[in-house]
């Protein structure tokens, strides 16, 4: 075991984590944002930066900081390693350039994508964003493709995270789209429109931290916090068939994997369950999901208070903040 | 006994005095007060042959905006919705089509889009809400009727026409004005 | 710093015939692979690839790793603007790299070398593929296993980065990978691999001919040795020339210059731009300012906008595009010096764009993003009012 302190928060852990995950053990508000990490993918992250921690002592060998800050998702801990996040300056100013950084090509369009209210980048923002940025230049411009036919892409919205080419490496096994080109011209696309038909590659948008990657049988159709998520599951032979429902009425609008509290989803599904079973009658329902309170999709959404948050009330508070 | 307040009064049974038993006086002194208002300033107005000054924020019927070129200016992104305490305003968003870019600003667009004007309680958060400067209140009042249907305003009552556009710009903050004028930003071109 | 007269050499383009090199190497390769490697980190040498880590403790940390496969690799992708030695090298003394790589791979147990070969250098294929093919064969004869292999690259410039190369070299996207695992626990194919510039393995058998106390009397305390400069720009001798490290840039200007010097870009686009003014107390080598061996002059008729905006094409058009700081900044930086040139934006935009490039220098992932602010600061520093009129 190892020990490592983050933010003058102490923990343990096993040979071989990296400073995200031992961050995500305390949990709290200490959990450095990650944009492109997705712990069901491997090799992801580095990418976006926004995980980005200064380390104030290396290991207990060599207790010397680093100069350069390194991102907590791909850097292994050490023992006796010491790590600022929230409680450095610098660490927090760079996050807030990297966020305005992400923010520079990226339309702005949330009014119209569908993603808008369980998006990372908007939830990134919301925290560690300016409120103007110094930089106006022209952005970058795409017209949106369908590269899939339940699937459109904005290249607008991209932030160029990789998890998507990941999932279709790891997850679906054949990948059909990539990054083409370079620098700023880089986008995620497939050589041939429409293209993108593997029977998982629905987690494709899933995966997406932002709304570049939409469900078409969702598109316009509602926004996220006007419809009522709930746990159903049914027998799938594909896949487990445990998903979240997004339900308007008796309508199932919207069918996601279940997220966690990282926005990651626990299980991926199958496209047959994604895309093509929208009546109630198809599933289990199982009940309600619970949604962070400080979510938008809460709003209107009422819950009864159990005795113990009402006791108390700080142990209910860490759990929206998480 | 001492009284705990000087509100009471000692109630007596005095008998009137003769003047006062003839009431005239007091019937003068009426009537004096009465004919001496017609002289004065009328504080009512004849409504609807005559209408009262609005202030220049009055809260009324609402407004759908259309933008420079005639396009409407809603993308149906239900932030009017969410902020509408009474929960009066519903919507549908449609996909815009090739060839309908003259109609709607951007690619989402409001199918249908209604208010009930009797859940309403013109409270403005609507138009705080609108990321687009689409809904907007005017001074325009809501008429009266006698069905329940005809409150529901639709996107016929609603959208300002191409040639009569209103004026909203007294319900703009300065600050948004200023931004306005501001051609970098992609939105204002 | 010693006072010494640090001059022109020759070591490096000395014609060596294959029986030479050959014999040099079995020579090393009769001491233990622990003495060679001592014998490197005690002469000194840097990498000449530009970011000067000690070559001997790159061989030690590799050694170390416990994996029977180990590679070593020779970086050719001389992708640095105003960079053209490796292509001499290779061209001239291909013989002294591959008996360097043969030297590391004794070293630190590898059985196999690669050459990646930058993809516009593909015109020495066919001299190079016959040089290795001879070398392989007569390394055989001698009973070494060791053998060398070319891999060519496809064009770009991020494939010099250690970590994108190996990518490239395993056919993926050239990208750089996380650090760490550093290439010495995990590179190529994930195997514990050295990789070393062209002119870094060249120095490795120059040591090993001429001994360590002859290379340790050239260049300065803390650099060793003496470095391939190419030199172009607005000088009356461009060109290739082996210099001692150490020099102060005002001697070598005198020398190279002509005479109306402006100002001097060390170490290529990604290197140092160094003004007149500063020409003095500036000194090329490790202790001063590192170089991959790029020298370009300007004199008075350039315009350092010109200069600092091809620059700024150059790493918007060869970023990878992977992370956010370097993809974004690169095209930041240069949409924003073009704002204000155009007289969109006020000078002092100047100002917001240099916190920018220092954003990019903590937080970019590979030497490339990082290095962006280092002509981008030198520039906008020395020769604001270029920028903005």
């Amino acid at each position: 075991m190892l020990r490592l302190t983050i933010d003058n928060i102490t923990v343990e852990v096993e040979e071989g984590t990296t400073i995200l995950n031992a961050a995500r053990k305390i949990g709290g508000k200490i959990v450095p944002p990650a944009m492109c990490y997705y712990s069901k993918l491997k090799g992801s992250g580095g990418k976006c930066r926004t995980c980005l921690v200064k380390i104030a002592n290396t290991s207990e060998m060599d207790p010397r900081p680093i100069p350069k800050l390194v991102p907590s998702c791909s850097t292994l801990v050490q023992n006796g390693m010491v790590v600022e996040n929230t409680i450095s300056e610098q660490v927090l100013k760079e996050r807030k350039a990297i966020t305005e950084f992400l923010l520079i090509n990226h339309p702005l369009d949330c009014p119209v994508c569908d993603q808008a209210g369980e998006c990372d980048l908007q939830n990134l923002s919301y925290e560690h964003g300016l409120e103007e940025t110094r930089y106006e230049e022209e952005r970058r411009e795409f017209a949106p493709i369908d590269i899939g036919e339940k699937i459109k892409l904005h290249m607008n919205r991209c932030i160029l995270c990789y998890r998507c080419v990941y999932t279709a490496e790891q997850i679906i096994n054949e990948r059909v789209h990539g990054v083409l080109y370079r620098g700023d011209k880089a986008e995620i696309s497939t050589f041939v429109e429409n293209f993108v038909e593997n029977d998982f590659s629905g987690n494709i948008i899933d995966v997406c931290p932002v709304g570049a990657l939409t469900d078409r049988t969702f598109r316009f159709k509602s926004r996220v916090w006007f419809t009522n998520p709930m746990d159903a599951h049914r027998n799938c032979e594909k896949c487990s068939g445990k998903v979240a429902l997004w339900m308007f009425g008796d309508d199932v609008y919207r069918v996601t994997g279940r997220k966690d509290k990282y926005n990651e989803v626990e299980e991926f599904i199958c496209n047959e369950c994604r895309f093509e079973k929208k009546k109630t009658s198809d599933w289990i329902i199982e009940g309600p999901r619970k949604i962070n309170r400080t979510s938008v999709i809460s709003q209107n959404h009422y819950e009864k208070l159990t005795k113990q948050s009402i006791i108390n009330p700080t142990e209910g508070k860490t759990e929206q903040q998480e | 006994m001492n009284k705990l307040t000087n509100k009471s009064k000692l109630v007596s049974d005095k008998q009137m005095t003769l003047s006062e038993k003839l009431y005239l006086p007091a019937i003068f002194k009426g009537m004096i007060i009465t004919f001496s208002h017609l002289f004065k300033k009328k504080v009512t107005i004849q409504y609807p042959e005559q209408t009262k000054e609005f202030a220049e924020i009055y809260r009324g019927k609402h407004v759908l905006k259309r933008d420079d070129e005639g396009r409407e200016r809603c993308t149906a992104c239900g932030l009017c919705a969410l902020a509408c305490p009474a929960e009066a305003i519903t919507m549908i968003a449609a996909e815009r089509k090739k060839g309908e870019e003259h109609l709607y600003r951007e690619e989402k667009y409001a199918a249908t889009y209604e208010i009930n004007m009797l859940r309403c309680i013109f409270c403005g958060l609507c138009e705080e809400a609108c990321p687009k400067e689409a809904i907007f209140l005017t001074k325009e009042i809501v008429p009266s009727s006698f069905e329940r249907q005809d409150f529901i305003y639709g996107k016929d009552k609603l959208v300002e026409s191409v040639d009569n556009r209103i004026d909203v710009s007294k319900r703009q903050t300065a600050e948004v004005l200023e931004f306005k004028k501001n051609k970098n930003f992609k939105h204002n071109k | 710093m010693e006072n010494k007269i640090l001059k022109k050499v020759d070591y490096i383009f000395q014609e060596s015939s294959i029986n030479e090199i050959i014999d040099v190497v079995s020579k090393t390769l009769t001491k233990s692979p622990d003495d060679i490697i001592l014998d490197i980190i005690d002469s000194g040498l840097k990498g000449r690839g530009g970011a000067g880590f000690p070559t001997g403790l790159k061989w030690k940390f590799t050694k170390n790793e416990d994996n029977p496969v180990k590679y070593v690799i020779c970086n050719a992708d001389e992708g640095e603007p105003g960079t053209f030695k490796d292509r001499e090298i290779l061209d001239t003394v291909a013989i002294k790299v591959l008996g360097g790589m043969t030297i590391c791979g004794y070293s630190i147990g590898a059985k196999e070398g690669y050459i990646y070969l930058r993809g516009e250098y593909n015109f020495l294929l066919p001299k190079l593929n016959k040089i290795v093919d001879d070398f392989n064969k007569q390394l055989k004869s001698k009973g070494i296993d060791f053998n060398i292999f070319l891999k060519s690259g496809s064009g770009a410039y991020i494939c010099g980065e250690e970590s994108a190369l190996f990518e490239s070299m395993e056919g993926k996207r050239g990208e750089p990978r996380n650090k760490p695992p550093y290439p010495a626990v995990s590179g190529y194919n994930s195997k514990p691999t050295v990789i070393n510039n062209v002119e870094t393995l060249v120095y490795v058998t120059m040591i090993c001919k001429m001994g360590v106390e002859r290379f340790k009397e050239l260049g300065t305390k803390d650099s060793r040795g003496s470095k391939v400069f190419s030199v172009s720009g607005d000088t009356p001798t461009p060109g290739i020339y082996e210099l001692e490290l150490g020099m102060p840039l005002a001697d070598f200007i005198e020398d190279f210059g002509d005479g109306d010097t402006k100002a001097v870009q060390v170490g290529g686009a990604s290197g140092h731009c160094v003004p007149r003014k500063h020409l003095k107390e500036t000194i090329i080598g490790f202790e001063g300012i590192p170089t991959g061996g790029s020298m370009m002059i300007f004199n008075s008729t350039r315009s350092m906008y010109n200069v600092l905006h091809d620059y700024l094409e150059f790493f918007n058009e060869e970023s990878c595009g992977q992370c956010t700081p370097c993809r974004v900044g690169c095209q930041q930086l240069l949409k924003g010096i073009e704002s204000v040139k155009k007289g969109d934006r006020k000078p002092q935009y100047l100002d917001e764009l240099k916190k920018l490039a220092n954003t990019m220098k903590v937080a970019a992932k590979c030497g490339l993003g990082q290095s962006v602010a280092n002509p981008f600061n030198s520039i906008v520093d020395n020769f604001r009012e270029e920028i903005i009129y």
